[in-house]
């Protein structure tokens, strides 16, 4: 299958299909409702405008998380943002109150926004280690690191909390 | 925490159908992009003026010939201009930077500074030195970390990872921005010792499957370990690491142990090993550890490579 004229009913297809996958990656790198849903507007935007020629609806989902991860990077780093929010506290920026009550959300959530990725689209999504590293475009070790990583950060936050408790 | 209570988690976070119907209303009208491309320019448009406004105003305050500083009575200067912490934070750091170039911004990203140790190594004019490969050897001690000190489980390849991560993170989170610094220069001054061993930039005299270039993107491993490390993309996640190293012993003890694969190529020994798709070599030349790690690439893709390095 190659899509690459897209009419609306082709983006209201893959809209319905990807729009969670899509928003969940906004806000779990931005933490915030409104930011992430320009970001999924501006993502869906992007592949309206596209010429890029795609092979199936597993690559315009590999495309759609990539597009996602690398608009709210850049949401993250324009500069009008940081005059608003500096870099530094976004990571402690209170999420949404519905989401505040899931600990094991809160948890993942405060990870570094590099972790947050892999850590969605191993466990979430499935995907292999060597999937994500193509899809996201990094070594497939580094991959592997982030994950280690994680998790072993994961640990250390549930043993602070129950220390804390 | 199990996979089920990530899952689950991960579950709570989608968007409300209004959102959804809101978002594709926007999408299909593209109403948003016309939104916000004014609102970018705007804003270029907005620190022009201001610029262009305070030029004017220095201007006219200069060729009047009010601007001279008020003194106190001690002799002191008065400066008018108000100092924000920001400010007060950069110029710090402008002092605290030895060479220039360095990113200096409160708000500077990873990305930033991973781009930084790129774009330096390609400004870096050492093309006259071509012909003139230094024989000497590196004599200072190294506490250098190998990226690979296992060959079988990978375990120092993580390693070396996290401790790039970790340098990352405290860059990243900006608590020590002095070591930072230190760390930097440090690396700086060590990658130009190899380049005067070299005798040449980097990408000069490595041969590179077509595809694979230097390129830094922002994801990219963010290393400030010692050894000067080089890593090069191609399609699709292919990617070669070469990491530079002046401490040869690691070599010199895979050498001497005979359960590891070694090649005889142009006279020279090489240390190689595969795992899993990815392969790897140590080789050492002028006194140069060369480490190489490639992924994706094939076995003859990675001999050319080793053969244009010994040569």
């Amino acid at each position: 299958m190659v899509v690459s004229r897209r009419d609306n009913e082709e983006i209201h297809r893959i809209y319905d299909k990807y729009v969670d996958i899509i928003y969940r990656i906004c806000f779990m790198l931005l933490k915030s409702e409104a930011e992430a849903e320009d970001v999924v507007q501006n993502v869906f935007i992007k592949l309206i405008n596209t010429d890029k020629e795609f092979e199936s609806d597993e690559h315009i989902k590999a495309w759609l998380i990539l597009c996602a991860k690398n608009e709210s990077k850049n949401l993250i780093k324009h500069w009008w943002r940081s005059k608003k929010v500096s870099l530094d506290s976004v990571s402690d920026t209170p999420c949404e109150d519905e989401y505040n009550n899931d600990e094991t959300l809160k948890l993942v959530l405060s990870l570094p926004d590099r972790f947050k990725l892999p850590v969605y689209l191993y466990y979430y999504e499935g995907y292999s280690t060597d999937e994500i590293s193509k899809m996201l475009k990094i070594n497939p070790s580094t991959v592997r690191g982030q994950l280690k990583t994680a998790r072993e950060k994961l640990k250390l936050m549930i043993k602070g909390g129950e220390q804390n408790d | 925490m199990t996979d089920k209570n990530l899952i689950t988690s991960f579950d709570k976070i989608k968007p409300t159908e209004k959102q959804k119907e809101r978002m594709l209303n926007a999408i299909l009208s593209s109403e948003k992009k016309e939104r916000i491309h004014p609102m970018k320019y705007v804003g270029v448009l907005s620190a022009c003026a201001a610029v262009f406004a305070i030029a004017v105003v220095l201007y006219l305050y200069n060729s009047a010939g009010i601007g001279t500083h008020e003194k106190t009575p001690d002799n002191t200067v008065i400066s008018n201009r108000k100092i924000d912490s920001d400010n007060d934070i950069n110029n710090y750091k402008n002092e605290d930077s030895t060479s220039g170039g360095y990113e200096k911004s409160i708000n500077a990203d990873a990305y930033s500074k991973r781009r930084f140790f790129t774009e330096d190594a390609e400004n870096e004019n050492l093309s006259t030195e071509k012909n003139a490969k230094t024989e000497k050897s590196l004599t200072y001690s190294s506490d250098d970390v190998f990226l690979y000190n296992d060959f079988s489980s990978f375990v120092g390849f993580n390693e070396g990872i996290q401790t790039a991560n970790a340098a990352y993170a405290r860059g990243y989170d900006g608590a020590e921005e002095e070591n930072l610094t230190a760390e930097k220069n440090s690396y700086e001054n060590k990658r130009k010792e190899f380049f005067d061993i070299v005798g040449m930039d980097f990408t000069g005299f490595i041969k590179l499957p077509e595809d694979i270039k230097e390129e830094v993107d922002e994801t990219q491993d963010f290393s400030l370990d010692k050894d000067v490390k080089f890593v090069f993309w191609g399609d699709e996640g292919r990617s070669l690491t070469v990491t530079l190293s002046s401490d040869t012993s690691l070599y010199d003890e895979c050498i001497n142990d005979d359960s590891l694969n070694k090649t005889d190529l142009s006279g020279n020994k090489l240390v190689l090993f595969s795992d899993d798709g990815i392969y790897g070599g140590y080789l050492v030349k002028n006194g140069v550890l060369y480490n190489l790690v490639s992924n994706h690439i094939t076995v003859s893709e990675f001999e050319n490579i080793v053969t244009s390095l010994i040569k």
